[in-house]
C-alpha cells in the first residue's frame, strides 16, 4: 500500500464500532439465521415460518425471493434458446440514459419482439426509474439513498476511476458520521446499463451482498471478527504487521510503540532475519533500511514505528541456506480518530470492551492493532481463533 | 545504470550463464576422484575383507572411500546395539566365509543381513546374501576367481591412472576378455563389475573427444551398452550400491549426447539410490548433475529443487559446490547482494574434501567479480577480477573474460569490451553457453558503439542459438509441461530486450514485437509476426506486448491496422516486480476496510506501463462512434509483468480501470490458432461445472455449492458435479473431455513444493489434482474457468509464461481460461461466476463477459480485491 494512498484515505471520523456493525449487518441475528435465510429454498416450512416471524429476517427473505424469481426468469429465458434481442438493444429501445437510438428497422423489430414478451416490455418502460432497490441490501433498516445513474453527460458508458475510488480517495479527514457508520460495508456503485438486462447476474449479486460478511462477521453475538471464506488455504510467509497501523502517541501503549513482526514458522528453521525499510509509498521506490534483526524465533520486536510508509521483508535460514519469505507493505497513519486510538491503546478495559475495540480496529483495517489488543484477552477459543487468522 | 547508455547496461545475462557449468565441474570431479586412493577406514576394511565383497554392498573400493559414516571401532560388536559400520563389517566377513565354502557362516550371514535391513533399511544385504546362498559351491568359487582377476586388472588400472598416463589398450583388452568369460558364469558379479569399469573408461574417452568427432557415437554406444549390462547383472546379483557408478555413466553418456531428459532421469535415479544405500557423496554428485542439467536447459526451479535437496545433508560451509550454485542462482535472479553475502559467508575451504582449493578459489573470485559488477561496485569488481586473474585459469576463464568485457561496457569502454571479446574468443566460446554469452555481449558493445546493424546481427545469432536449444528440448518433452527456457534463463530476457530495442532503433518496430513474442512461444519470428498482427486486427484497440529488461523495459503497441509504436519504460525487472507486488497487496487490502483503494498507486504504475498510443487509440475509437460493447484489447505482458494487475490500472488519469472499461485479454503467449479449439459460443456451449468438495479438511464452500446449482439452472447444457461426486478422477475426466469446464473449489500448495507448477485443485475426501496431473489429461477445452484462489499463480520462468494450473492447460491446447490473480472469497466468487455465465449465455465473448462480471461486482460495491483479481488468460 502506498504512502500516498494510505494518507489519502483517512479514517472516518466518529465511526463507532456498533454503528459500523449495524450498518454492515442490519439484522440482529446469529450466523445460523443468516445462513438459513440464504438457503431459504432448502428450508422446511416450520423453519421458514419461524424465520418470517422476525421482521428483519422477513424483509431480507422477501427480497431474496424477489431476486430468486429474477434468476428463475433468466434461466427460463435462456432455456428458451438464443435471445433475438440483446440487452443493449432493449436498453437503447427504451431510451435508457446515455443510449444511442436504434435504427428505424431495428426499432420496429424490437417493438415486435416486445409484443410477445410483456415482461421485457415492462422493463423498457422503467428505464428512467432508479435501479431496483434489492441490489443494495446492506442498509435495510435505515436505507441509505441508492445512488442513481446520472444524466447522459454525467454517466459515461465507461465508469471513471474516480467514481470507483471515491469513497476512500476523496474522503477528507473529517468525513461525515454517516460515512463512518458504513465502514466495512461498501455502498453499491452505479450499475452499468447492461446490468438491468442480466437479471441472473443482478440476482446473484444481491444474494452475494446478503451473504457477504467481509467485515466483522460474528460481531452480533459479541464475538471477534472473522475473515471471509476464501477458496484456498493461506500460505503466506509474512503475517503481521500488514496494511494500516496506528501511529504511536506518547504515553499510550499501541501496537506501533513496540511492533511485533511475525512470520509463519518454517520447519527446520535455524534463524529468521527481518528487515524494515522506510519508503516514499511510491510503486517503484526501493526504500531505505531503518531496522533489521535476526532471531531464532519467528517473531521480532522492532523499534517504535513513526508515521509513514514502510515495507518489511523476512528470510529464513534452513540447512544453512537463506530463503525469502516475502515482503509486505505497511502504512503507519497518524491517529486522527480519537476513538480508534482509544481502541488501540485499550487502557483499563475489560474483555467485553476489548472485543468491541478489536471489532472496530479490524473493521477499519487496523488488523495489527486489533491483533495486538486480542493478545490481551483471556485465553479461549475465540481468542485463539482470531490470533490464528491470516495464517 | 550504465554511463555508456544504450547497450551498455550491466550485463546480467552475461553473468547469469557464465558461471562455471556444474556439468563441467562434476565431470572433472569424477576424474579426480578416481585417482584418489581410499582415504577412510572403510577403505582399509575393504582391503582386509576383499574388494569384491565390499563392492557388493558398498560399491567399488575407490568409491567406498566416499562414505560419510564415522570410523568404526576395532573389534566389531555383534550386539543389537552394533553400529552400521560394525554390522556391515560382520556381514561382509560372513559373506566372505560363505563364498569361500564355509557353510557355518550362513546363519551369521542371514542374521546380519536381517539386522542391516531392519535397523538401517539395507534390504539389499538380504538380496545379496540370498543370491550367494543360492549358488552351488563350485559356482561361488568360479565367481571368486573371476573377481580376483578383475581386482588385479583394476589395481593395474589404478596404478596407470595414478601415474597420469591413462589406461593403455592392453588393460582394456584384458578387461574385454574377462568380460567375455565372466558373462558366461552363474555368479555374474565379476561380469557386472568389469562391465561397469569399461563403461567408465569409455565415457571418459567420450567426454574427452572433441565435438563432432567420428568416434563419439561408437564410444557412446559402447559405454551405454556396458553400463546397461552392468546394471542388469548387479540387479540379478541383488547388489544395489555398485549400480551407482553404472547409473552415473548412463547419465554422463546421455549428457555427452545432448539428451538432457535421459540424463535428468539417470541422475534422479542415482540420487534416489544413493539416498537408499546411504552414500551421501554419490547423492551430492547426482544432485549437482541435476543442477547442471537444469541450468543447461534453462530450468531454474528444477535447479532450485535439487539444491534444496542437497542442502538437507550438505552445508554451504562444507560444500563449495552448493555455495557456488546458490550464488550463481541468486545472480541469475538479479540478486547480486544476496549472492555476494553468500560468497563472503562461505568461501571454499579445506572443509570440503571434494574440491581442488586453488581451482575453487578461482571460481569464488570470478563469481564475486560478477556479483560486484551487477551490484554496481565497479572498483571492487575490478579488484576481484584482478585477483581472479592471478589464479591459473580453469573453467573460470570464460567467466572472467565475459565479466571483464561487461565491466568495460559498464564503464563506457565499448571498444575495450569488443577487443577483450575478440582477443579471447576461444575462452568465451568454450561452451555453448559461453559462446552465446559472448555473442550477446558483442551485440551490446556494438550497440553501445552505435553500430546497430552489426549489433542486431550478433544479438540475433545469440537469440537463435538459445531458441534452437529450446526447440530441441521442446521436441523431446513428449507432452510433459514445459519447464525450461534457454532464451529466458540461459540467454536472459535482458538480451532479448536489448535486441528488441536495437530493432526499434533501426526502425523495425514490428520485428521487435515479433522477437519478443518468439522469445516466449515456440514460434518462428515470421510466424510470431503473423499471429501478432492477426491478434491486433481482432481487437478494437490492438495488442500491446512487453519485454522487461534488467534496467529498463519496452512496450510495443500493435494497432489493428498493423502499425506499431514502441514506448520505453524506464523501469527494470526489480522495480517492476516490486510495483506489481505492492499493487497486488494494496488491492487485496481493499477487502479489509473501506477507503483503502490504491488510486495513486494505480495511476503511478499505469503512467509508466501503458503506452500513450493506447489512450489515443481509445480516444479515436470513441470518436469514431463506439459500438455499444466495450472495446477489446489484448495485453501480452511477459516476465515480471505477468503478475501485474493490469485490470486495476486506468488507461489514463480519470479513466476507468482496464478491467472495467475494456474487454481485456491477457495473452500469456501466442499460440497457433489451428491447434486450439474454436472460440466458445456461450449461447450453445456445453459445460461441466465441478466444485464444492466435501470432506476436505478445509473450510466448507457454501457459495461454491450454490454457484454450481445456479449455473445448472442457468445453462441448459451444463452438468454439475459437487459434494463427494467431485473427486479427482471425475475432475480429470472432465478436463479430458470437449465441454468447457468450470471449477469452484480450493487451491492448495502441492506437497513437497518442488514441482514446476506447485498448485493443486482440491477435490472431495482430500483428493488433489496437480498441474502435472492436468498435463496428463492434455485438456483441449474451449474455456476453463478456475473460480478458485490464485488460479493464475505459479512459478515464473523467464521466457515461459508463469507455470501454474491454468497455464499448463493452455500449453496442452486449451484455448482460454478465466483465472484469479489472488485469493477469491467464496461469496464474491459465486457472484462473479453467475454474472460471467449469464453474459456468456447472452452471447458475449468470454473477455466481455468477464468485464461485465467485474463491472457487476464493482457496481454492487465489491472492493477491487474481488473484481480486479479476475483475468481472462489465453487466446481470445
Amino acid at each position: 500500500m502506498s504512502l500516498k494512498d494510505q494518507h489519502s484515505t483517512h479514517l472516518p471520523a466518529g465511526a463507532t464500532g456498533s454503528s459500523a456493525t449495524s450498518a454492515a449487518l442490519p439484522i440482529h441475528e446469529d450466523e445460523a439465521t443468516l445462513e438459513a435465510i440464504a438457503r431459504f429454498d432448502e428450508l422446511e416450512e416450520d423453519r421458514l415460518t419461524e424465520l418470517v416471524s422476525n421482521p428483519s429476517a422477513k424483509k431480507i427473505l422477501s427480497r431474496l425471493r424477489e431476486v430468486d424469481q429474477w434468476l428463475e426468469a433468466a434461466v427460463a429465458e435462456n432455456h428458451g434458446g438464443v435471445a433475438k434481442i440483446s440487452a443493449e438493444e432493449l436498453y437503447r429501445f427504451g431510451k435508457g440514459r446515455g443510449a444511442e437510438p436504434l435504427s428505424e428497422l431495428r426499432q420496429m423489430e424490437v417493438e415486435e419482439f416486445l409484443k410477445e414478451h410483456p415482461e421485457e416490455a415492462r422493463w423498457t418502460e422503467r428505464l428512467s426509474e432508479p435501479i431496483p432497490a434489492p441490489l443494495d441490501v446492506s442498509p435495510i433498516e435505515d436505507t441509505a439513498p441508492v445512488q442513481l445513474p446520472g444524466s447522459s453527460a454525467e454517466t459515461p458508458s465507461i465508469q471513471r476511476v474516480e467514481d470507483l475510488h471515491e469513497p476512500g480517495a476523496r474522503r477528507g479527514p473529517r468525513a461525515s458520521a454517516h460515512e463512518g457508520s458504513r465502514a466495512g460495508r461498501r455502498a453499491p456503485q452505479r450499475l452499468a446499463p447492461w446490468m438491468k438486462w442480466l437479471p441472473a447476474a443482478a440476482a446473484a449479486l444481491a444474494l452475494t451482498m446478503i451473504l457477504d460478511r467481509s467485515g466483522p462477521t460474528n460481531a452480533m453475538d459479541g464475538g471477534l471478527p472473522e475473515s471471509p471464506v476464501l477458496r484456498s488455504a493461506s500460505s503466506a510467509g509474512l503475517l503481521f504487521p500488514r496494511g494500516r497501523v496506528l501511529a504511536p502517541v506518547e504515553g499510550l501503549e499501541t501496537y506501533a510503540a513496540r511492533p511485533l513482526f511475525e512470520v509463519t514458522a518454517v520447519e527446520g528453521a535455524e534463524r529468521y532475519r527481518f528487515e524494515l525499510k522506510a519508503t516514499t509509498g511510491g510503486a517503484f521506490d526501493e526504500g531505505e533500511t531503518v531496522w533489521s534483526a535476526e532471531s531464532t524465533s519467528k517473531n521480532a520486536t522492532a523499534d517504535q514505528l513513526k508515521a509513514g510508509t514502510y515495507e518489511w521483508s523476512a528470510w529464513v535460514t534452513v540447512h544453512g541456506v537463506e530463503k525469502d519469505l516475502g515482503t509486505l507493505s505497511i502504512a503507519v497513519l497518524p491517529p486522527e480518530d480519537a476513538g480508534l486510538l482509544r481502541c488501540a491503546s485499550g487502557a483499563d478495559s475489560g474483555p467485553s470492551q476489548t472485543r468491541e475495540d478489536i471489532r472496530r480496529l479490524h473493521a477499519a483495517g487496523f488488523l495489527s492493532d486489533a491483533r495486538s489488543r486480542a493478545r490481551g484477552l483471556p485465553p479461549g477459543e475465540a481468542r485463539a481463533a482470531y490470533l490464528a487468522e491470516g495464517r | 545504470m550504465s554511463p555508456a547508455g544504450e547497450g551498455a547496461a550491466p550485463t546480467l545475462s552475461a553473468l547469469r550463464g557464465a558461471a562455471p557449468s556444474p556439468l563441467d565441474w562434476f565431470r572433472r570431479k569424477g576424474e579426480a576422484t578416481r585417482t584418489q586412493p581410499p582415504r577412510r577406514t572403510q577403505g582399509r576394511r575393504c582391503a582386509l575383507i576383499g574388494p569384491a565383497l565390499a563392492a557388493a554392498l558398498l560399491g567399488s573400493p575407490a568409491w567406498a572411500a566416499q562414505t560419510d559414516q564415522p570410523v568404526p571401532s576395532q573389534g566389531a560388536s555383534t550386539t543389537p546395539a552394533a553400529s552400521y559400520e560394525q554390522l556391515i563389517e560382520r556381514y561382509l566377513l560372513a559373506l566372505q566365509e560363505v563364498r569361500g565354502g564355509n557353510p557355518a557362516a550362513e546363519a551369521l550371514l542371514r542374521q546380519s543381513a536381517r539386522a542391516l535391513a531392519a535397523r538401517h533399511g539395507r534390504e539389499d544385504a538380504a538380496d545379496v546374501a540370498h543370491f550367494y546362498l543360492n549358488l552351488e559351491p563350485a559356482e561361488r568359487r568360479e565367481g571368486q576367481l573371476l573377481e580376483a582377476r578383475f581386482d588385479s586388472l583394476r589395481a593395474r588400472l589404478q596404478g596407470v591412472e595414478a601415474a597420469g598416463t591413462g589406461p593403455d589398450e592392453a588393460i582394456v583388452e584384458a578387461l574385454l576378455l574377462l568380460l567375455a568369460e565372466a558373462r558366461q558364469a552363474v555368479d555374474v558379479s565379476a561380469a557386472a563389475r568389469t562391465s561397469a569399469l569399461l563403461a567408465r573408461l569409455e565415457v571418459r574417452q567420450l567426454e574427452l573427444a572433441r565435438p563432432g568427432a567420428p568416434e563419439r557415437s561408437e564410444l557412446a554406444a559402447r559405454a551405454e551398452e556396458h553400463a546397461e549390462l552392468a546394471l542388469r547383472w548387479f540387479t540379478l546379483a541383488g547388489q544395489r550400491t555398485p549400480k551407482l557408478e553404472a547409473l552415473w555413466v548412463r547419465a554422463r553418456v546421455a549428457l555427452a549426447g545432448g539428451e538432457s531428459l535421459v540424463a535428468e532421469s539417470a541422475f534422479r535415479e542415482l540420487a534416489e539410490l544413493a539416498e537408499q544405500v546411504q552414500r551421501p557423496r554419490w547423492r551430492e554428485r547426482a544432485l549437482l548433475g541435476l543442477v547442471g542439467v537444469a541450468r543447461a536447459s534453462g530450468a531454474p526451479f528444477a535447479a532450485t529443487a535439487a539444491l534444496d535437496e542437497l542442502a538437507t545433508f550438505r552445508h554451504p560451509a562444507h560444500c563449495w559446490a552448493l555455495t557456488r550454485e546458490l550464488a550463481a542462482q541468486r545472480l541469475s535472479e538479479d540478486r547480486p547482494r544476496q549472492s555476494l553475502e553468500l560468497l563472503e559467508s562461505f568461501p571454499p575451504s579445506g572443509l570440503d574434501p571434494e574440491i581442488q582449493l586453488l581451482e575453487a578459489d578461482g571460481e569464488w573470485r570470478a563469481l564475486q567479480a560478477a556479483a560486484l559488477l551487477r551490484a554496481g561496485e565497479f572498483s571492487r569488481a575490478a579488484s576481484a577480477l584482478e585477483e581472479a586473474r592471478r589464479i591459473p585459469r580453469g573453467a573460470t576463464g570464460g567467466l572472467l573474460t565475459l565479466t571483464e568485457a561487461a565491466l568495460q561496457l559498464d564503464r563506457g569502454d565499448h571498444q575495450g569490451a569488443l577487443k577483450t571479446l575478440e582477443a579471447t574468443r576461444p575462452a568465451g566460446s568454450g561452451s555453448d553457453l559461453g559462446r552465446v554469452e559472448g555473442l550477446a555481449l558483442r551485440g551490446r558493445a556494438l550497440l553501445a558503439a552505435g553500430r546497430n546493424v552489426e549489433a542486431i546481427r550478433f544479438l540475433q545469432r545469440a537469440f537463435d542459438e538459445a531458441r534452437a536449444r529450446d526447440a530441441a528440448r521442446s521436441l523431446s518433452l513428449d507432452g510433459a509441461p514445459r519447464d525450461s527456457s534457454a532464451v529466458g534463463e540461459w540467454l536472459g530476457l535482458s538480451t532479448v530486450e536489448v535486441l528488441a530495442r536495437a530493432q526499434v532503433a533501426a526502425g523495425q518496430t514490428l520485428d521487435a514485437a515479433a522477437t519478443i513474442e518468439a522469445a516466449h512461444g515456440c514460434l518462428s519470428i515470421e510466424r510470431a509476426r503473423t499471429l501478432l498482427l492477426e491478434l491486433a486486427r481482432s481487437q478494437a484497440l490492438g495488442a500491446v506486448t512487453y519485454i522487461v529488461g534488467a534496467d529498463r523495459s519496452l512496450a510495443i503497441h500493435v494497432r489493428p491496422d498493423g502499425s506499431a509504436e514502441a514506448t520505453e519504460i524506464p523501469r527494470g525487472r526489480r522495480e517492476i516486480a516490486r510495483a506489481s507486488a505492492r499493487l497486488r497487496e494494496a488491492l487485496m487490502l481493499t477487502r479489509q476496510a473501506e477507503g483503502m483503494e490504491p488510486v495513486a498507486l494505480c495511476s503511478e504504475i499505469a503512467a509508466q506501463l501503458l503506452p500513450s498510443s493506447l489512450l489515443s487509440s481509445h480516444v479515436r475509437w470513441r470518436a469514431d462512434g463506439a459500438p455499444s460493447e466495450a472495446p477489446s484489447l489484448a495485453l501480452l505482458p511477459h516476465g515480471a509483468l505477468e503478475a501485474m494487475p493490469f485490470e486495476a490500472l486506468p488507461s489514463a488519469t480519470g479513466e476507468a480501470p482496464l478491467g472495467l472499461a475494456f474487454a481485456l485479454s491477457v495473452v500469456d503467449q501466442l499460440r497457433e490458432p489451428a491447434t486450439l479449439p474454436p472460440r466458445i459460443d456461450g449461447r450453445s456451449a456445453s459445460w461441466i461445472a465441478l466444485g464444492a468438495p466435501a470432506q476436505t479438511g478445509q473450510a466448507d464452500l457454501p457459495g461454491a455449492r450454490r454457484e454450481l446449482r445456479d449455473l445448472e439452472r442457468l445453462h441448459p447444457r451444463l452438468e454439475a458435479v459437487t459434494g463427494l461426486a467431485f473427486d479427482a478422477p471425475r475432475l480429470l475426466e472432465a478436463l479430458s473431455g470437449e465441454a468447457s469446464v468450470h471449477v469452484a473449489t480450493h487451491v492448495v500448495r502441492a506437497r513437497g513444493g518442488s514441482s514446476i507448477a506447485p498448485m493443486c485443485l482440491l477435490t472431495s475426501a482430500g483428493g488433489e489434482v496437480s498441474a502435472a496431473a492436468i498435463a496428463t489429461t492434455a485438456p483441449r477445452l474451449p474455456l476453463l474457468v478456475l473460480a478458485t484462489c490464485d488460479s493464475a499463480a505459479g512459478r515464473s520462468v523467464d521466457g515461459l509464461s508463469t507455470r501454474g494450473l491454468a497455464q499448463i492447460a493452455l500449453d496442452a491446447g486449451t484455448r482460454a481460461a478465466v483465472v484469479t490473480g489472488w485469493s477469491l472469497s467464496d461469496h464474491h466468487g459465486r457472484a462473479a461466476s453467475i454474472a460471467l455465465h449469464a453474459s456468456l449465455r447472452a452471447g458475449a465473448s468470454p473477455q466481455e463477459a468477464l468485464r461485465r462480471a467485474r463491472s457487476a461486482l464493482a457496481a454492487a460495491g465489491a472492493p477491487p480485491a474481488e473484481w480486479a483479481a479476475l483475468r481472462f488468460l489465453g487466446t481470445p
